[in-house]
């Protein structure tokens, strides 16, 4: 990130370091035509729309034909907590040319209590229905959110990780196109990932 | 149901345990090819899956029940490249053999492998100084490999020359960083001893741990950069008894046996890594473990290893007992019924840098 000195002028009320911050707001709207208003600050963590505004397609409000209301509403909240929180970190940085360039869910200079704050976030945000749970991930996928991709993976494998090959054909929808001998062959020689 | 786009199912796959992601293999054949990448395999978490031990001559690996996949101890794929392996080392999720081919020349590699990919390299001769070429085989140099999964690209060892046991004040380090030994001299302050048996080093953070017979109760320390040496007292003053070290879940443990009534194993965690503070973890009444009343005479335990991810311990009569010992539930479950000292392994599936084959 280029340095930029602290701008003395801006309408901003917090300290300027690091980058410009502007607290300009942009408009999302879902795949059902609910509009949703988010910083700027917040809606660039989803790359996808970084571009868009830098490209000047952002003006007239961003519309996600891909995502619904439902599922946007929970985007935005996640990325209003952790814009923050990365906002608050570089706060905290005196040398610019320190800060992390991949500044998606940088806590390093955030205090203990913000840790656990922002982590216990995380967790309420993904303990949803399986559905919710895809659905966050088509979103956040499309999106190019990073930080919301990776935290609803980890969920689903965490919640997938103890099932049986039936369950998780069911949770996916998967059709077994092995034949019986194929699959008796892959599971013989995977034996011992099998639960007696 | 929205299909999950491929993208995201290989960040999902990524993340389940490899036991999981073996059995997922079962699901359909683009799961099965997706379940065998190489690039989810290895980063798809990992848990200790056994014990190589010793049976005489010959090692054995025995699996944790259901935990990993099997491992043939022989070492087939070095066996293509030599007729005599000899493993001296084990750490985390490789070994450090001794190979050669006849008995007649003196000429011996050390390789490290990774039995999991069966990847191996061989290191370049060490060459101490004062001596005019290659450590021949009749005083072969005391080496240390130094391995941990958390940093799976790159693999330390240390190599210290032939001077029965003793400390002459040089020290080669090999990186598989850079592919060279790097030689150095040591800087600990005492003149030690270096213990040479099994559980007696620990590779954490990039740092090599080892315990001395200095009055048994100094760590000597030193980086993979042959820049940091440290001495690190150990926690208590029982100084005829040799303390063991291992790491789990990122922290460095010391354990002792005690006989004075029954048995008692103590255990210290090293609270305080800049200031090396133990702080008592754990005391285990032994013989209650064992369900056994008294101890025997020549009976003796030892506590061989301490689970890699959580508070696991593993515990040998040495003679027709082995168990572990989960010291948050309290639950004792047998291993096998003979003694064993196993060297836990945890599989791997990361390149190594530069393999030779």
């Amino acid at each position: 990130m280029a340095a930029t000195p602290a701008d003395a002028s801006s309408s901003s009320s917090e300290a300027v370091v690091g980058g410009e911050k502007s607290n300009k707001m942009i408009t999302l709207i879902s795949s059902d035509g609910e509009s949703f208003e988010a910083t700027e600050e917040a809606a660039k963590m989803s790359v996808t729309i970084k571009h868009m505004i830098e490209d000047g397609c952002a003006d007239d409000g961003i519309p996600l034909p891909n995502v619904p209301a439902k599922i946007l509403s929970m985007v935005i909240e996640y990325c209003n907590k952790h814009a923050a929180d990365a906002d608050d970190t570089n706060k905290h940085v005196a040398d610019p040319a320190d800060a992390d360039e991949d500044d998606d869910n940088n806590n390093n200079n955030a205090s203990a209590g913000e840790k656990e704050d922002l982590k216990s976030f995380d967790a309420s945000l993904v303990a949803v229905d399986q559905a919710t749970l895809f659905d966050i991930i088509l979103a956040a996928n499309f999106l190019s959110i990073k930080g919301l991709l990776d935290l609803a993976c980890q969920k689903v494998a965490d919640d997938i990780k103890d099932k049986s090959v039936e369950e998780v054909r069911e949770i996916f929808k998967i059709e077994n196109d092995f034949t019986k001998e194929e699959e008796e062959a892959v599971r013989k020689e995977n034996a011992w990932a099998f639960n007696e | 149901m929205p299909n999950v786009p491929e993208g995201a199912l290989v960040e999902i796959l990524s993340r389940v345990p490899y036991r999981s992601l073996c059995r997922f293999k079962c699901v359909s054949k683009p799961w099965l090819a997706l379940c065998s990448a190489p690039d989810i395999r290895k980063r798809s978490p990992q848990t200790l899956s056994g014990f190589f031990y010793y049976e005489g001559q010959r090692l054995c690996f025995r699996n944790l029940s259901g935990r990993g996949p099997p491992l043939d101890p022989s070492l087939p794929f070095l066996r293509h490249s030599y007729k005599n392996v000899h493993v001296e080392q084990f750490c985390d999720s490789l070994l450090l053999c001794n190979c050669w081919n006849s008995c007649f020349s003196s000429k011996r590699d050390y390789v490290v492998c990774n039995p999991a990919t069966q990847e191996w390299i061989v290191l370049p001769p060490v060459v101490f100084l004062g001596q005019d070429q290659e450590v021949s085989h009749d005083c072969p140099p005391s080496v240390y490999l130094g391995f941990e999964a958390a940093v799976p690209s790159r693999f330390v060892v240390f190599a210290t020359p032939y001077n029965r046991g003793g400390l002459s004040g040089e020290m080669a380090i090999y990186s598989s960083e850079t592919g060279q030994w790097t030689y150095v001299q040591t800087k600990w302050a005492s003149e030690s001893l270096l213990e040479l048996t099994r559980n007696i080093r620990v590779f954490l953070n990039g740092t090599m741990h080892l315990s001395t017979r200095y009055n048994y109760n100094t760590m000597l320390t030193v980086d993979a950069e042959g820049k940091v040496w440290r001495e690190i007292p150990m926690p208590s003053p029982k100084k005829s008894v040799i303390f063991c070290i291992g790491q789990s879940q990122g922290r460095l443990y010391a354990w002792q046996m005690a006989y004075r009534y029954g048995c008692e194993l103590y255990i210290w965690v090293l609270e305080d890594y800049g200031t090396g503070k133990w702080a008592q973890k754990h005391t285990v009444n032994v013989l209650e473990l064992f369900g056994r009343h008294c101890r025997k005479d020549g009976q003796y335990y030892e506590m061989f290893a301490f689970h890699p991810d959580c508070n696991v311990i593993f515990l040998t009569d040495e003679k027709e007992m082995t168990v572990s010992y989960d010291m948050d539930s309290q639950k004792v479950s047998v291993i096998c019924t003979k003694g064993m000292k196993g060297m836990p392994y945890t599989p791997c599936f990361a390149e190594l840098q530069s393999a030779s084959h």
